[in-house]
């Protein structure tokens, strides 16, 4: 019962795990109460590339908890506050509706309520945390793909997680420290996936509608893909300034790392 | 067509009301400034005449910028808790009591008289230059919207600051002082240059050149070139070295609307881009 | 946790000048900081935490069972212990199907207790039938008119014209029973619009009707369905298939469209509609050419003997003369010829033979709908996966795929009932002697054809004007009072079917209703309690509790109460037997209650369970009140090896051939490996290559696996001449049929149905996305959105089977997710129906229903769809060949136009496909009925139709 050390809770989103079901929004929105239109955690769907060489990726969106949290410093009454346990908790009681935090999270993560004129984001279910209860939506989750817990424990899961697998954040270059991971984010960003395959990037004209090499994609297939591409194409941030890709806990975790050995690579062919 | 997943987009959570609060700004903290400045070397009489019709003018666009400050808060009954429950890393906080200060001292001014040149008219002048540019650290502390985070933006509010600031008063008092439209000139040439640095300039990530894009392309394009730039910067600059009197007036107005133009469209931009 | 003020606050605060900091109570916090699942269960009774706005409630946690697909998963529901609100739901951690987890549709449930357009009271119609307009009325009022009617109906020997028409069972065994005990063949059901055509091949094959792949520990998981967004036990399959993938296992999709299923899979076959079957068996082929089969199994369990009987009768009966002359029967399906029909390549079919191979018997396998149900023959699918997994050893291994009677759980009664008499023609129609099952989606046909009437019609969740296809012959006759006399819908929501109802009867969601559950959802058995929690709470506390009504919002009832009180009205005085069967086990003669009828159940029909209530000290009932499920048993595989019990000194003969055991004429068993065992339900008691049984019932040309083409394969579409295949049956993982149309959190994440189409195809027809777009089906047409998406192969074109949802003009409804529309006859002798206003923001007690956001909520396709019912399995072939055009200027978004003449056409022209029998019976005795009759019902000469043509 007693407690010798505060924790430091983060998420992992395994990507391996997501099944896109959109469970996570509305237990999250029945746990809040939340109105028609406010989600604090999301799923976005992405289709990538030409059929049949098509997949369709799932992208659970929500507040990072940054370290470095930009909201928490542009609120000018404090509503918005890091916990000593790391998460950035939000206090309507104290929101005077300014907007400045929405215009300062890089990740789009606050909307503002309409009911209550107020901020409103994911706040890692600190009331339910404050019982020792995990969110609502980590509990729904019928594939386990959201990982709670405190990044500092190494016995937690999320701990071993993160030290024993590839993971990268959204955005990087903005110097916030999320302490939201994605494992196989990267498979799913739009700018690498195609890359990590080996194949040329479709815009590039390289390949043809099947994903054979040497023809041009038509016209319309390659605007079609330029938007899809567009759209999303900043939630994970700018690889030219990304000075690292992985949370640095993860890097400080990484003499650690044991190579898997039992699994299979995943073939190319579906990206 | 989104049918399968939900969308998260609040493009233009601020809105006129915050371009707005921009421009009143500008001309309250240059209404001030100007004076303020030009007491550093012109003669006492011509400017003492311009602060007489800055302090007002100040004084009225930032009562202006307080009302569309606490009308763009969705809960502005509690405007005052900015000041009274403060979190002080935030430029909200520090610019509400910049703007406190600079008001006071304006209040102070229109009621007892200053001297130009002397403390507070020295003070003043900080504090107005303060209340252009802090709202620059704001918007750098926006770290959602990559447009903003020049480090350029503060000294671009400021030079906006002179412009409106030299204009409203050339409108307020056209035959005060022959450098007032000198002044709005040099402002304005300098704005300009700044503009065309922000929108041309190499941008500093991805974000931002997209913001970039979507001010330089598209409808916002007329805006931004023909009104802000063409008519509100070179025409402006044109008819207030050429013209007189009224010529000259309309070269102001030309000037405040191109100053607004461009930073209602430096608000808007960043904010279209969806991030998730 | 405190927040640092500045000085500044404090002093402004100690001025009074702003609010003074919020001090709030926390409850203790459980464990020792890491954070939990679920409260522990010994605090379930009595458990404190914070709301979202960090105010502490004391809750009572009374599990129960989600009502919205047929998964059956667990639920937790938060009831306030001051408000005796249910506050919030979350999953039950000890419910062995769901562990604890859940889909979206589990935590939306609250939405649909909380949905301000709920049916609160019994409603009776106003005005002429369909219109829509309904007033209250009182319970008795309601049981007194349906059970004169059906007393009535009883007494002059008109019992088959009462009819149930069920859409979401899963009330383990209730219905049967009370239909047994009334007397009645009068069990209507939606298998043939859902799983017909699966449950045939996989009967014909294994003997059971459907498959429970071990997807936990397989290394191949081979899916012709949509497992993680849909499919049979969505929630439950997905946790297990992605904890197998995560493993290592590799999953293989057949899918034209990419799915979220195909979108997770190691390889995904975009096959062609159709050809499904082609593929699975040039599989087989390359296995058995590369001699990648389980001898042992197949020797053992594989009617071999019985393919080269009817096959090859001169061909020397050896296992390897089988194995040889069964790949020389498929050479035609060859890896390019099965490629080339599917427009894939060649080498994905090897390269789907390799994973077979090498996961060796931990293949798991499903197909349910999908391929199966949209295309003529695609029983054959089911059949030739059936096979493949026999094949190679699957089926009942470790990891390898069962069939579903061996984790399935039934319960038993405390009185025996008989089981009808009759036969009723008008659900089992004599055309389709091998239906899977009751032939519901022909009903209207049948009865405006005038093969009989329905004195009294009852559904249960179901909506089959919006479901089913061709919804408007289905309201033609529901208008006619003459064929339908009175019709009584069961229902939590409206619903289109329900409007043109006589009685509309609100009955519980998941957490207001009684019934116990059991599906197949991995190697294990398990049964799962439903009930209202609010009266299950206060039955834990002490307190009596007796009408499920006074617990529930408004007059809302529950089906148990419903039936057993119509029973003792239809049989007040217990003359017509029908009352002994819903007398008390407890109190003799009196009228059982709900909690008599399932404490019976749990203490006598369920093994186990009353040894593990008493380790915790508890009554079953109240064990299963606190607990909510209970696991029977887990793990058991390879049950068809069980040896037979044979009573002592009897005397049993074993067939030499076969080895088909029997004892006083009857089949007990099959000797294999020295030992009588029960072996598979079929005929020769093992896995059937040739089917006897279509052979014998006019069907030989199907008795072997084979590729048949379908009505919409590759062979009839023709993209160039915008003939396309029309894949309208997919699922999305937020919503269920008709039934999640009120949930406020689905429908703003799910709320139209856009036409898939592949970007060539669009390009064809000049069609961008968001267009709008022309469908015209064989007897009508509907106007949709084109979604211009990758994810579709050339040549098909998709639209999710949900959405499209109205309501009636001036008529009652459900706002959230249906259009007002107009019905009105047009030119020709059509139909149309238009919206007239979309859904949109409307006024009610719930703020959210001011801010839905979207406009269109989809387009009733189904209503373009003839019924299409294959000759064998009886199943609605889904998949329509559709000529699509961009629309024309007159055409509006949501307009359905239909020829009803046109759709009686094509029922008689697929009608006449089918087959009667030659012979006496109606139907061969091995195959399954939901409700049976008694023997004698089988025999034609038994009963005589009265208006046999």
């Amino acid at each position: 019962m007693t407690r010798h050390r505060t924790p430091n809770y983060g998420f992992i989103i395994d990507n391996r795990r997501c099944i896109g079901c959109h469970a996570c929004t509305v237990a999250c929105k029945t746990e809040h109460g939340d109105p028609i239109g406010i989600n604090k955690t999301w799923v976005q769907y992405i289709e990538k590339g030409t059929w049949p060489e098509v997949t369709r990726a799932f992208h659970v969106m929500r507040c990072n908890h940054c370290a470095n949290a930009p909201c928490v410093e542009i609120c000018p009454t404090a509503s918005l506050e890091t916990r000593a346990d790391g998460i950035v908790d939000f206090d309507p009681g104290r929101c005077i509706g300014c907007k400045a935090c929405m215009q300062a999270c890089p990740y789009d993560a606050i909307t503002l309520n309409p009911d209550s004129g107020t901020a409103t984001k994911c706040n890692y279910c600190a009331h339910r945390v404050d019982v020792g209860r995990e969110p609502a939506c980590v509990v729904v989750c019928p594939t386990e793909a959201i990982i709670t817990g405190d990044l500092d424990d190494p016995q937690s899961r999320i701990a071993r997680l993160m030290a024993t697998e590839q993971t990268m954040v959204r955005r990087p270059e903005k110097g916030t420290e999320p302490k939201l991971a994605y494992i196989e984010g990267h498979r799913d960003a739009p700018r690498t996936a195609r890359r990590a395959t080996g194949r040329a990037h479709p815009l590039g004209g390289t390949n043809d509608r099947r994903g054979r090499p040497g023809g041009r994609p038509r016209r319309r297939a390659r605007l079609r893909e330029a938007r899809r591409l567009g759209r999303g194409a900043l939630a994970w941030g700018d690889e030219r300034r990304a000075g690292r890709r992985q949370w640095r806990g993860a890097r400080a975790l990484e003499r650690h790392r044991q190579p898997r050995t039992d699994l299979p690579l995943r073939p190319g062919a579906h990206l | 067509m989104r049918t399968y997943d939900i969308a998260q987009r609040h493009a233009g959570s601020w809105g006129w009301k915050v371009s707005g609060y921009l421009f009143t700004k500008s001309i309250a903290a240059g209404a001030f400034l100007i004076p303020a400045l030009l007491s550093l070397f012109d003669e006492a009489a011509p400017v003492e005449r311009l602060f007489r019709s800055g302090v007002p003018l100040a004084l009225a666009f930032l009562a202006l910028t307080g009302v569309l400050l606490v009308a763009d808060l969705k809960r502005p009954e509690r405007f005052l808790w900015v000041l009274l429950r403060p979190q002080w890393k935030s430029w909200l906080v520090r610019g509400a009591y910049i703007i406190t200060a600079y008001g006071a001292l304006l209040g102070g001014w229109f009621t007892f008289g200053g001297t130009p040149g002397g403390f507070f008219s020295t003070l003043g002048g900080i504090l107005a230059a303060a209340t252009a540019a802090y709202s620059g650290w704001l918007f750098g502390q926006a770290k959602g919207r990559d447009l903003w985070q020049s480090p350029l933006v503060p000294v671009h509010l400021l030079c906006q600051a002179l412009v409106a600031g030299s204009a409203a008063l050339l409108l307020c008092a056209p035959f005060e002082l022959a450098d007032l439209a000198n002044v709005l000139a040099v402002a304005l040439a300098l704005d300009a240059l700044l503009i065309l640095a922000e929108m041309h300039g190499r941008h500093a990530s991805e974000a931002a050149a997209r913001a970039q894009k979507l001010m330089i392309s598209g409808q916002r394009r007329w805006w931004l070139y023909c009104g802000s730039l063409a008519i509100g910067h070179f025409l402006a600059i044109v008819l207030v070295l050429t013209g007189e009197g009224p010529t000259r007036a309309v070269a102001a107005c030309f000037a405040l609307i191109g100053v607004l133009i461009y930073e209602h469209l430096w608000v808007d931009a960043p904010q279209r881009l969806p991030l998730a | 946790m405190p927040r640092h003020l500045s000085k500044i606050e404090k002093l402004a605060a100690s001025l009074g000048l702003v609010p003074k900091a919020r001090d709030l109570p926390v409850p203790e916090r459980l464990g020792d900081g890491r954070l939990s699942h679920y409260p522990p269960f010994e605090k379930w009774e009595n458990w404190e935490e914070l709301d979202a706005r960090r105010l502490p409630h004391r809750y009572s946690l009374i599990p129960t069972t989600c009502f919205n697909c047929e998964a059956g998963c667990g639920l937790l529901a938060y009831v306030d212990r001051d408000s005796g609100e249910i506050e919030k739901i979350e999953g039950n951690p000890l419910h062995p199907g769901s562990r604890g987890r859940n889909c979206a549709k589990g935590p939306a449930t609250l939405n649909q207790l909380r949905d301000p357009e709920r049916i609160l009271t019994p409603m009776k119609r106003v005005g002429p039938r369909g219109t829509g307009k309904f007033e209250p009325c009182g319970w008795d009022e309601a049981l007194e008119a349906i059970a004169n009617r059906i007393r009535c109906a009883f007494d002059e020997g008109r019992g088959e014209e009462v009819m149930y028409h069920v859409g979401r069972p899963g009330h383990e065994a209730f219905m049967e029973r009370l239909l047994s005990a009334w007397g009645i063949d009068g069990h209507n059901s939606h298998t043939t619009v859902c799983s017909a055509s699966a449950r045939c091949g996989y009967q014909l094959a294994w003997g059971y009707d459907r498959p429970s792949p071990d997807y936990e520990n397989a290394q191949l998981i081979l899916l012709i369905s949509s497992h993680l967004e849909a499919g049979h036990y969505f929630n439950p399959h997905a946790q297990r298939i992605i904890d197998a993938k995560n493993r290592g296992a590799r999953i293989v999709v057949l899918d034209p469209r990419l799915s979220n299923t195909a979108s997770r899979a190691d390889l995904w076959l975009s096959t062609r509609p159709g050809t499904e079957a082609a593929v699975l068996l040039a599989t087989i082929r390359v296995l058995l050419l590369a001699g990648a089969v389980d001898r042992t199994f197949v020797e053992n369990w594989v009617d071999w003997r019985g393919y080269l009987q009817s096959v090859h009768c001169e061909a020397s009966p050896d296992l390897d003369t089988f194995l040889r002359l069964l790949a020389e029967d498929l050479a035609e399906y060859t890896p390019e010829y099965a490629a080339q029909l599917a427009g894939i390549s060649p080498d994905q079919v090897r390269q789907l033979a390799r994973e077979i191979e090498r996961a060796g018997p931990r293949v798991a396998a499903h197909v349910w709908r999908a391929a199966a149900s949209g295309n003529e023959g695609g029983w054959q699918v089911a059949r030739a996966m059936c096979l493949l997994t026999a094949l190679v050893g699957a089926v009942g291994a470790p990891g390898g795929t069962s069939p579903s009677a061996w984790n399935k759980f039934k319960p038993e009664f405390w009185t025996k009932t008989e089981g009808p008499k009759n036969w009723n023609e008008l659900i089992w129609p004599k055309e389709y002697p091998l239906s899977f099952y009751e032939m519901s989606h022909i009903l209207p046909h049948l009865v405006l054809d005038g093969r009989g009437k329905i004195d009294v019609y009852f559904t249960r969740v179901i909506n089959p004007v919006w479901t089913f296809p061709d919804g408007f012959t289905w309201m033609e006759m529901l208008r006619d009072e003459s064929r339908v006399g009175l019709y009584v819908a069961l229902t939590p929501t409206w619903n289109e079917t329900a409007y043109f109802a006589d009685f509309v009867l609100p009955m519980g969601h998941s957490a207001e209703r009684h019934d116990i559950q059991s599906q197949e959802t991995h190697a294990g058995r398990w049964v799962s309690f439903r009930q209202p929690v609010k009266r299950a709470r206060a039955a834990l506390a002490g307190e009596e509790a007796t009408d499920t009504r006074s617990f529930n919002p408004g007059e809302v009832w529950e089906e148990d109460e419903f039936w057993i009180d119509l029973t003792w009205r239809i049989d007040p005085d217990g003359k017509r037997g029908i009352r002994r069967h819903y007398e008390s086990p407890y109190r003799p003669g009196k009228k059982v209650t709900v909690d008599e009828y399932y404490r019976w159940i749990f203490e006598n029909g369920v093994p186990g369970l009353p040894e593990k209530a008493k380790e915790a000290g508890l009554e079953p009932l109240e064990y299963m009140r606190r607990v909510g499920a209970f696991e029977l048993e887990r793990g058991k595989y390879r049950l068809h090896e069980q040896k037979v019990e044979i009573p002592e000194g009897s005397r049993v003969r074993v067939e030499a051939a076969g080895g088909l055991v029997t004892l006083d004429g009857k089949v007990v068993g099959v000797a294999v490996d020295g030992a009588i065992r029960h072996g598979f339900p079929t005929p020769s008691r093992k896995i059937e290559v040739v089917s006897k049984t279509l052979a014998e019932w006019g069907f030989p040309g199907e008795a072997l696996p084979r590729y048949s083409p379908s009505h919409v394969g590759p062979e009839v579409i023709d993209p160039e001449k915008g003939i396309y295949t029309l894949v309208p049956t997919f699922r999305l993982p937020t919503m269920i049929h008709s039934r999640s149309g009120n949930a406020k959190h689905l429908n703003e994440i799910s709320h139209a149905n856009p036409v898939w189409m592949h970007p060539d195809d669009a390009d064809r027809h000049s069609l961008a996305d968001g267009d709008l777009l022309k469908v015209e089906t064989s007897i009508g047409h509907s106007i949709n959105r084109v979604r211009v998406t990758d994810g579709v192969r050339p040549g098909v074109v998709a639209c999710s089977h949900h959405m499209g949802r109205w309501r009636l003009e001036g008529g009652i409804g459900s706002q959230w997710s249906s259009a007002t529309v107009r019905i009105e006859p047009i030119e020709g002798g059509r139909m149309r129906l238009r919206i007239i206003e979309p859904s949109g923001p409307f006024d009610s007690a719930d703020p959210d229903t001011r801010r839905g956001w979207w406009k269109e909520s989809g387009v009733h396709q189904n209503l373009t769809f003839p019924p299409q019912s294959d000759p064998i399995s009886g199943m609605h072939c889904w998949h329509q060949l559709v000529r699509v055009s961009p629309a024309g200027p007159g055409d509006q978004y949501g307009d359905v136009v239909v020829d009803m003449e046109k759709s009686r056409e094509v029922h008689r022209a697929w009608l006449a496909k089918a087959r009667p029998p030659a012979g006496d019976l109606r139907r061969p005795e091995w195959l399954p009925r939901p409700l049976r009759p008694q023997p004698e019902a089988y025999r034609i000469d038994q009963q005589r139709a009265p208006d046999s043509p």
